[in-house]
């Protein structure tokens, strides 16, 4: 999985900003797994295509739909500096992880 | 993974336009066919071409079509500009001096709020809000106990953009010229106009800024404001006006005063044709939009874990005090969370977030995040909606 493209979509009343991560290959539930490791992970099978929202604590959330090909990532303002690029990394890692 | 057969049908790759209170979609082929007349055309500039006739150029058109419209006495108060953000600052800019008290609310859209807190600074204006009940209706009682005769403007949105909530503007205006006759009284209708009747001059109003782009089913980029007459703001802009090039200051004439530079001659002929759509069907797109809208709701409201914020009541929504927007969120779902599976599991398009208007969602009891909203047109048909509230049913359902 590479991301192609990050596009900033809005900036929130909290100082948090999302972000859309723009990927090369839709997204399977084994991604969503890999995505969510360490992390709590919130999968809804029961939407026409599930839904997930993964949760790292004081970092990021980030949320998709399974078959799309982005995900939107909020970057909550006690995130490190360089956050968007470890996202960048670790889902650009996908394939080797698997 | 597990996924119901009523799941794997509801995966229909469709395109539903619920989105028509940000840009209407479509417009009406009269639209299509005046913008591509207009580019195809020697270009008629209005008072810069041979080719230009005064009484047939799309500029000329326009105007008279919006003064319909607003059946208004004379055409040259219609400001041609490109849109109600751009008519909103040449009032609020142009018409507020030092040290003004100006009243507003808080259901305001960002093209209200901005241009006031800018020149509110800069000019040291004093800035009141009047809140508003649950559904988006300004409180009038709060009006009348702020207006008073040091009040220099009261500025409003006719219709909320995010819960649709058509405001009284014969009881605002009846306050108003009460306590404090001299009182500006301006209206922001970018979401009125094509769907409230809109009568400026017979009201009493000092101004109002109309959107092309919305319920005029014009093109982007389009848009008007109405002066009464003998009001004259400060320019935002001077240039160009195609005639009276002896002088090197703006004219004074109306309404080109206000119209410096080239017009957006292939948008205002999209506009003209938009704006005489609404004039010659107006009667029938209030009835049919209403009823479409409660045909909506009485699909959506049965629905348990919905929260919808504007108004129902059918005497209301028949009344056209309310504009066909569902405002709503689905408990155990975020806004942009509903909307991205709206757009992306139905392919149906709608608006999260706070749309503009950051201070009216604490009003309505909506989360930080905002709401969603879908709006209906003239356009939008009976078997769309029916597909969105099916799409509302299931993901509502698959929370619980």
């Amino acid at each position: 999985m590479t991301v192609t493209e990050i596009q900033h979509v809005e900036d929130c009343f909290d100082g948090s900003f999302i972000k859309e991560f723009f990927l090369d290959e839709t997204i399977t539930e084994p991604f969503i797994r890999y995505l969510g490791k360490d992390k709590k992970l919130e999968y809804f099978p029961e939407f026409a295509r599930p839904f997930f929202r993964i949760i790292a604590e004081d970092e990021y959330m980030i949320k998709g739909i399974e078959e799309n090909r982005y995900v939107k990532v909020i970057i909550f303002p006690s995130a490190e500096k360089d956050i968007i690029e470890q996202i960048r990394a670790y889902i650009n890692k996908f394939h080797s992880f698997v | 993974m597990l996924r119901s057969p009523r799941m794997r049908a509801s995966l229909r790759v469709k395109s539903i336009y619920l989105n028509n209170a940000a840009t209407s979609f479509p417009k009406p082929a009269s639209v299509h066919a005046a913008i591509e007349k207009s580019i195809a055309q020697i270009p008629a500039e209005t008072f810069r071409s041979t080719a230009a006739c005064k009484q047939n150029d799309s500029v000329s058109l326009c105007r008279n079509q919006i003064s319909r419209l607003l059946s208004v006495s004379k055409a040259a108060q219609v400001v041609l500009t490109p849109g109600a953000t751009y008519s909103l600052n040449l009032l609020i800019q142009g018409l507020l001096h030092e040290n003004d008290r100006v009243l507003t609310t808080t259901i305001e859209h960002n093209s209200v709020i901005r241009p006031l807190t800018y020149i509110s600074k800069k000019k040291h204006i004093t800035i009141e809000y009047i809140s508003c009940n649950r559904e988006g209706f300004i409180y009038l009682d709060s009006l009348e106990e702020k207006c008073n005769k040091k009040m220099h403007a009261f500025i409003f949105s006719l219709a909320g953009n995010v819960t649709g909530a058509v405001q009284d503007i014969n009881a605002i205006t009846g306050i108003i010229r009460k306590k404090q006759p001299d009182c500006l009284i301006i209206a922001d209708a970018a979401q009125a106009a094509g769907l409230v009747p809109l009568n400026p001059e017979s009201i009493g109003l000092d101004g109002v800024a109309l959107a092309g782009h919305k319920y005029l089913l014009g093109p982007g980029g389009t848009g008007a404001v109405w002066l009464r007459e003998g009001l004259f703001p400060d320019y935002l802009l001077t240039g160009g006006t195609g005639i009276r090039s002896d002088l090197t200051t703006q004219p004074e004439d109306m309404p080109i005063r206000y119209e410096a530079g080239t017009y957006n001659i292939s948008g205002f002929a999209g506009l003209s044709a938009g704006v005489e759509y609404v004039n010659n069907n107006f009667q029938s797109i209030q009835k049919t939009v209403s009823e479409n809208f409660l045909e909506l709701l009485s699909m959506v409201e049965p629905i348990k874990n919905l929260k919808i914020y504007n108004c129902t009541d059918k005497s209301v929504i028949e009344s056209g005090k309310q504009n066909p927007i569902l405002c709503f969120n689905i408990a155990g779902l975020l806004p942009d969370e509903t909307a991205m599976m709206l757009a992306d599991n139905y392919g149906i398009v709608t608006r999260s977030g706070l749309h503009c208007a950051p201070l009216i969602h604490q009003a309505i009891g909506a989360p930080k995040q905002g709401s969603v909203r879908a709006s209906l047109s003239i356009f939008t048909r009976r078997e769309e909606i029916f597909c969105f509230a099916e799409a509302l049913k299931e993901i509502a359902g698959a929370v619980v």
